[in-house]
């Protein structure tokens, strides 16, 4: 039986229906009611009536298509960079193994935990006009002026874009090339090709779908990048839509405006989408040559030395800035000298020894708020992820596609508009403890389609593999699911939840508009401590949420790899 | 697969349990307004809402909020909603419906639209006998002042030996790459210079906008993180409030960072509290109202929120001494703020991102 036939005959299973149930009403309710009652505004005239006054307004002032412009240039931009940083170490990871490779993987991960007002801070102290890499440099050449002049640039934007989202690169790619079959590429060696020439005819083609995947997620991040293209870019010159829309929405209170501009914003995001799934699926009906385990072997000598270099680049945009933070929190400032002594004073603040202004007891609890609160939206994002995958991977063609396409949604809409869709339905919900509720809704929302992203792909080829084989020897599907499925995509669960969590954890825009004070986050309190002047109490608390995330992925590393 | 079941399983009860234990233990002070029915037994709640620095555990909200429950039987329940736009946002969304009772952080810029909205209620509370007279901004009395404080340009003594002493002076070469300044459109030290520039230059307030481009090193988003940038090191002269040296001097023993005072006037932030129309405990929030604007409250403001108290004859901590007083106030009609702020915003986009 083809997979075809077998397709169209369990269509209407009811089997389908009770699978995807769940996560469409989670989505619905999270998600679609939410955004869709922001962004009707933008069809209402000041009396109520429906118009599409506010859509023309938009689509015809020459500085909404400068702004679009230009949030789409330096998306793409990023994006390649991002891509040109990833595919070398994803290369490293999935085929070499060597002494140090498991904490450069949970590395790796760590720009995306911290909340981009860390990010931007991290990046000041290091490549700034004053930071440790030019004082050195002024230091060591004796110079007066410092010699990198990185920040507040569009240069600027696009380091820091690449060093937040490499390792979406990094980790997607490597996790799909270390199952790639690897037999076409020994037949090309032993017909005499270079090895760069396999890579560019053999390789990198059959890598599409993780590369393309990959950089619909690192595009979209960016194109709704706010704090990094403001503060790194220098100032207006870079407005991007997201900025736009945070304006008129939560300066102007000009909601009908901000609803057009959202749409349009929505508009070619979701163009980049369709395209996206659309070479995906082509990309995946090439290639169905997947479930290969590649054996990673030490590297050679020559090779040693590429990994080195990669190792160093790699490193200086990671643990650099990152490094400069946990550096910068046991520093006290000595202002009669200059200089700086070695201190744990703010480490003693945060958990509330001595009594100077920074000392509170919120820390332990905020912690416990913002863990607690990851692992709930992990623990529902992980079964509602495989509920929507069952019914992409199940539904016809062009279904599945439009169905995807929706799901990849909450990527491309702005943090603005999710949050004031909340606020709309909190006021609809007379409940009063429904702040938590309303937090871990919106991150199940933001984190969703990091979930899918990472299952759809083994999800989809397991499916075609097996499924078909299990059924006729009589397994129900959900036994099927059960025991044949859900353990292939073990893997694939694991490295979305660790996305998932560490997303969550870091969340603060949605969070921030969310919380009215009551639900403290990590994030939150960072943001908090940096506004009453106590930059260095933020960097201790940046230092511990960096701690407690490095533990975590080294935890789930290992453990994905003694599952092997 | 199992073990990763049961280690994610496990690890995500941990947590559910340590959260449970840390909610009994605190129980929250929001619970009595749930069942107003019962309340007759229990002490009235009042809902507060304010901007998040004011509630955060440095602000005065914490000190405030205890020291009203002490001195008397009512229980204040402190909300936050962002920045004091947006707490002026929600309420305007909840104007049938209202949930607060009091709402502090509205300034002067908002005022205006604050009562085109009809949010508030007047109050002439008794005490505003004590206060500074010329500081009652709403002569309608629905808005209160509760604390003020003027933008300033603070600056690293040990780089700069030559201040500013004007806005002009800020346009000089020798100032180049070394300002950092705050987006008007996100931050409201950022909207406060824009409106400096306005009171000072009048409609010629464009062209100072265009001499000032090349002594800004870069504009972000809001006040934290340029403050951070600067005491970083990155740029020499930042946009704040004329409070920070005092901040320094108190806390880190050091009057590095000072303020440079302009003989032409700053720009001058009135913050106030109002008591929201329709609110079914008007008693309890007049008593509110007198608390905050009440000797004990007052003297809490300069160490919690980094203003000036309103009332007359607060003494101040000495690290104020590095907190000066401008001699000149400048300021901007509320209503006309109100009319004209989308345009003023537009242009200073256009010209800043040109």
């Amino acid at each position: 039986m083809d997979v075809r036939s077998y397709r169209h005959r369990h269509r209407r299973d009811i089997s389908l229906i009770l699978g995807s149930a769940p996560g469409i009403i989670l989505l619905t309710l999270l998600f679609l009611i939410p955004v869709g009652m922001v962004l009707i505004g933008a069809f209402r005239a000041p009396d109520g009536s429906l118009t599409a006054a506010n859509l023309l307004d938009v689509a015809a002032d020459p500085y909404s298509w400068r702004i679009a412009w230009f949030t789409f240039l330096q998306a793409a931009v990023s994006t390649l960079a991002a891509l040109a940083l990833g595919l070398p170490g994803a290369y490293i990871l999935s085929h070499y193994q060597f002494r140090g490779k498991r904490l450069l993987q949970s590395l790796s991960q760590l720009p995306f935990v911290l909340p981009s007002i860390l990010v931007v801070l991290g990046f000041v102290i290091f490549f700034g006009n004053s930071g440790v890499l030019n004082r050195a440099l002024m230091d060591l050449f004796d110079l007066s002026e410092p010699p990198v002049r990185l920040l507040y640039s569009f240069k600027s934007i696009i380091l820091a874009h690449a060093f937040y989202n490499f390792p979406i690169a990094l980790s997607m790619i490597a996790s799909f090339w270390e199952q790639l079959n690897h037999r076409q590429e020994y037949a090309a060696l032993t017909l005499g090709a270079q090895p760069m020439r396999v890579f560019a005819s053999v390789t990198a083609p059959r890598l599409m779908p993780a590369i393309t995947a990959a950089a619909s997620m690192i595009f979209l991040f960016c194109f709704t990048s706010f704090s990094i293209i403001l503060v790194l870019g220098g100032g207006p010159r870079f407005t991007t839509l997201e900025v736009q829309i945070y304006q008129l929405a939560r300066v102007r209170f000009d909601l009908p405006h901000a609803a057009a501009f959202a749409l349009f914003s929505l508009a070619i995001s979701s163009g980049v989408l369709i395209f996206y799934i659309r070479s995906q699926h082509w990309m995946q009906r090439a290639s169905a040559d997947l479930s290969y385990s590649l054996q990673p072997k030490a590297p050679r000598r020559t090779h040693r030395v590429l990994i080195m270099l990669y190792g160093v680049i790699a490193g200086l945009l990671i643990i650099a800035p990152l490094g400069a933070i946990a550096v910068r929190s046991f520093q006290a400032p000595v202002f009669r000298t200059g200089t700086s002594v070695w201190t744990f004073r703010w480490y003693e603040q945060l958990i509330g020894a001595g009594s100077t202004p920074g000392s509170f007891t919120g820390s332990s609890s905020a912690i416990v708020t913002s863990l607690s609160i990851a692992s709930i939206v992990t623990l529902i994002t992980i079964p509602s992820a495989l509920s929507l995958g069952t019914l992409i991977i199940r539904l016809e063609r062009r279904a599945s596609m439009t169905m995807e396409t929706i799901l990849m949604l909450p990527m491309a809409i702005s943090s603005v508009i999710l949050g004031l869709g909340y606020s709309i339905i909190a006021r609809m919900i007379p409940v009063e403890h429904i702040t938590y509720l309303l937090i871990i809704g919106a991150h199940t929302v933001i984190t969703l389609p990091f979930m899918l992203r990472a299952i759809l792909p083994t999800y989809r080829t397991i499916h075609a593999a097996y499924t078909p084989a299990a059924l006729i020897l009589g397994a129900r599907p959900f036994r099927t699911f059960l025991d044949i499925q859900l353990p292939l995509l073990s893997r694939a669960i694991a490295s979305g939840a660790i996305f998932v969590f560490a997303i969550s954890i870091g969340e603060m825009h949605a969070t921030m508009l969310l919380s009215d004070a009551r639900v403290v986050t990590i994030p939150i309190l960072l943001y908090r401590l940096i506004g009453a002047y106590n930059f260095n109490g933020a960097c201790a608390l940046g230092t511990l949420l960096m701690a407690i995330c490095l533990l975590l992925f080294a935890l789930t590393n290992s453990l994905h790899k003694r599952e092997l | 697969m199992k073990r990763l079941l049961s280690t994610v399983l496990a690890v995500s009860l941990m947590v559910l349990t340590l959260v449970s234990c840390e909610r009994s233990e605190a129980p929250e002070p929001q619970a009595a307004a749930a069942a107003p029915s019962e309340a007759a037994a229990q002490p009235v709640e009042i809902t507060v809402y304010a901007y998040d620095s004011f509630i955060s555990d440095w602000g005065p909200g914490p000190v405030i909020k205890a020291g009203f429950e002490a001195a008397y039987d009512i229980q204040v329940n402190l909300v936050s909603m962002g920045d004091s736009g947006q707490v002026l946002q929600r309420a305007i969304l909840e104007k049938d419906r209202p949930k607060a009772d009091v709402i502090i952080g509205i300034d002067n810029n908002l005022l205006y639209q604050s009562i085109e909205e009809e949010v508030f209620q007047p109050y002439d509370s008794p005490a505003l006998s004590g206060i500074d007279q010329s500081l009652i901004f709403d002569p309608t009395l629905h808005v209160l002042p509760f604390d003020y404080g003027f933008f300033s340009i603070i600056y690293n003594s040990e780089v700069i030996t030559d201040p500013p002493r004007s806005l002009e002076d800020l346009t000089d070469p020798r100032f180049e790459d070394r300002l950092i300044i705050m987006d008007p459109r996100t931050s409201s030290p950022g909207l406060g210079l824009l409106l400096w520039s306005i009171a000072r230059y009048g409609d010629d307030y464009p062209a100072y906008w265009e001499s000032l481009k090349p002594s800004l090193l870069t504009i972000t988003d809001g006040w934290d993180t340029g403050y951070g940038l600067f005491t970083n090191g990155e740029a020499p002269l930042v946009l704040s409030y004329t409070t920070s040296p005092a901040y320094h001097v108190e806390y880190e023993e050091t009057d590095v960072y000072q303020a440079a005072i302009f003989e032409e006037g700053h720009y001058l932030q009135i913050e106030g509290a109002g008591i929201v129309n329709g609110t079914e405990h008007l008693e309890q929030a007049q008593l509110f109202m007198d608390y905050l604007l009440g000797p004990e409250a007052q003297s809490s403001i300069p160490l919690t929120n980094w203003m000036y108290p309103v009332v007359e004859g607060i003494e101040l901590p000495e690290s104020f001494a590095y907190a000066p007083l401008p001699s000149t106030m400048l300021t901007i009609d509320s209503h006309m703020i109100t009319e004209q702020m989308d345009s003023w915003l537009d242009t200073w986009t256009s010209i800043m991102s040109r």
